[in-house]
This record gives C-alpha cells, sequence and structure tokens, in this order.
C-alpha cells in the first residue's frame, strides 16, 4: 500500500470538507434518538470518511478561503 | 413513512417555505410540552449523502429560528403518525427537560490536530505499542492545555476523539448565544498562539451531542 507523505498544512483541506466531517459526526452520531427506525444506506458513510486525517484545516486558513466564522 | 428531523417547542408556527427530504414540506406533530418537526413521504430512500444530509440540518437550523430544539439523528423513521405520536408521548418527560438546557445555545464543533510526522511507520509491534501511549499522551498534554479556556465560556462540553487517530482532539460545546463571538476570538486566540497544531471551528451547529443526557 502506498501511503501519502502530504501533510494537511501542504493542502490545507477547504471549510467545506471540515463542514461535512463535522456535519456526519452530528447528523450520524448526535442527536435525540427516538425509538423509531434508522434506516440508512450504511454502506455509503465508510466512503466519506476516508482521509479525515487529512482534512483537518486551520481557522487561518479558512479564514483566508473567505469563509466568515460565526 | 414519517421523516423526522427535530424536537422543538409546540404552540408557534413553523417559519415560512421549511421544505425537508425531497422538497416535503415539513409539518409539526403537537403535544402538550414538545413536537416533532416531520415530513409525510409516500416513499423515501434515505442515503447518508451530502445532499440529503444539508437537507436535514437546514430544516434544524431553520427551526431555530423559532426556538429551542432537540435535533433527531439523520435517518430517523416512523411508519406512520400513530406510531411517532406513541413514541412522542412517553419520550415528552425526558424530552422537555432536555429542550430546556439547550434553550438560547448553540453548538460549536472544534477540532485541534497536530501535524503528523513525515515517517512515523513502526518498526515493530512494540515500537507501534509505545507510539501509540506516547501519542495518546501528548493528545491528553495538548487537551490540557488548549481546550480549557474554551470549557470556560461554555454551558457544557463534550469530547468524542476520532478513534483512528490519535493525534486529533474532537470536541463540541454548548455556548450560549451571548458568548459566542467571545468563544470564536478565543479559539483564534488558540491557533495564534500554537503554531505548531491545527485548529478548526465550525458552526453554529443545533445542539446535536447535547440532545442526549450521555450521548
Amino acid at each position: 500500500m502506498s501511503t501519502s507523505t502530504q501533510s494537511p498544512t501542504a493542502r490545507p483541506a477547504s471549510q467545506q470538507d471540515i463542514a461535512l466531517i463535522d456535519l456526519l459526526d452530528r447528523l450520524l452520531a448526535g442527536g435525540v434518538v427516538l425509538a423509531g427506525d434508522i434506516t440508512l444506506a450504511v454502506a455509503d458513510i465508510d466512503l466519506v470518511y476516508v482521509g479525515l486525517r487529512a482534512l483537518i484545516s486551520s481557522v487561518a486558513s479558512a479564514e483566508r478561503q473567505g469563509v466568515s466564522l460565526p | 413513512m414519517i421523516y423526522v428531523y427535530a424536537i422543538c417547542e409546540p404552540g408557534r408556527p413553523l417559519p415560512d417555505g421549511c421544505e425537508g427530504l425531497d422538497d416535503a414540506p415539513v409539518a409539526l406533530l403537537e403535544h402538550e410540552r414538545v413536537a416533532a418537526a416531520h415530513s409525510v413521504h409516500s416513499t423515501l430512500e434515505l442515503r447518508a449523502e451530502p445532499g440529503p444530509l444539508w437537507r436535514h440540518e437546514r430544516v434544524v437550523q431553520r427551526l431555530m429560528e423559532r426556538g429551542p430544539v432537540l435535533p433527531a439523528r439523520f435517518g430517523t423513521t416512523f411508519d406512520d403518525e400513530r406510531a411517532l405520536d406513541s413514541v412522542l408521548a412517553d419520550a415528552a418527560p425526558r424530552l422537555a427537560p432536555a429542550l430546556e438546557r439547550v434553550r438560547g445555545c448553540v453548538e460549536l464543533a472544534v477540532r485541534v490536530g497536530r501535524p503528523s510526522e513525515q515517517d512515523d511507520r513502526p518498526r515493530d509491534g512494540r515500537d507501534y505499542l509505545r507510539a501509540k501511549l506516547e501519542r495518546a499522551r501528548e493528545r491528553e498534554s495538548i487537551a490540557e492545555r488548549t481546550l480549557a479556556p474554551l470549557n470556560r465560556l461554555a454551558a457544557d462540553a463534550r469530547r468524542r476523539d476520532p478513534l483512528h487517530d490519535a493525534a486529533v482532539i474532537s470536541a463540541s460545546y454548548l455556548v450560549p448565544e451571548g458568548q459566542l463571538v467571545r468563544f470564536t476570538e478565543e479559539v483564534r486566540a488558540l491557533q495564534r498562539h500554537n503554531d505548531e497544531l491545527e485548529v478548526s471551528c465550525t458552526g453554529p451547529w443545533a445542539p446535536y451531542s447535547f440532545a442526549e443526557e450521555d450521548s
């Protein structure tokens, strides 16, 4: 298996990437659990989680991309 | 089929143009103390993909305009209104106080990470375990010195570090809206004072990480 040595700093993730990871963390693992059914195509999830480590960015780089933080 | 977005307070109309999955209109099923924001579907194929996830989130965001919200986990469905109604009746005693706990607050997501070494591949098993222990220790020391000022500004905090990456700290904060500016200033200061770390902050989110007593 080949591994990438590119550091996250060299390739800053977009704020959209981080927002998506944070969204997944919340919608799929958080939230109130009612007694209904959780009906999901679970196989899709792993694909989106791949590369989480590479998606860490800095507040500074997010701001450089013109994303206004609250 | 009924899809549930969130639990909120009864007795107030929904914001205009509140459209859910497949553009279905969002409605409220109201009880005395709590209501369920939901949409009705003849068929619904749920996929954990950005489109439907963001749509769920957008409905939740709109609901936050009208009062406290406990967002539902993505994919919560019921066969029909009667099934939802009976669950809502049973859960009301736990949901109503939970709504109070998050009133006036939003959630912010903070990640603090250390860029990985160029070559941190282990030589052998013992080396791997030693390195893993070291990373966990380092993470705790980073967490101790970086997260304390954020904890002070928040009403509540939860940590859920990614299992597969010992170098990343992931925390959620329940922040009173009045503290939002101070909190984000603190996050910026955290990045300024810790050049070697990578800090990210997203939000404001609905209180997904604080919807259950111990989620």
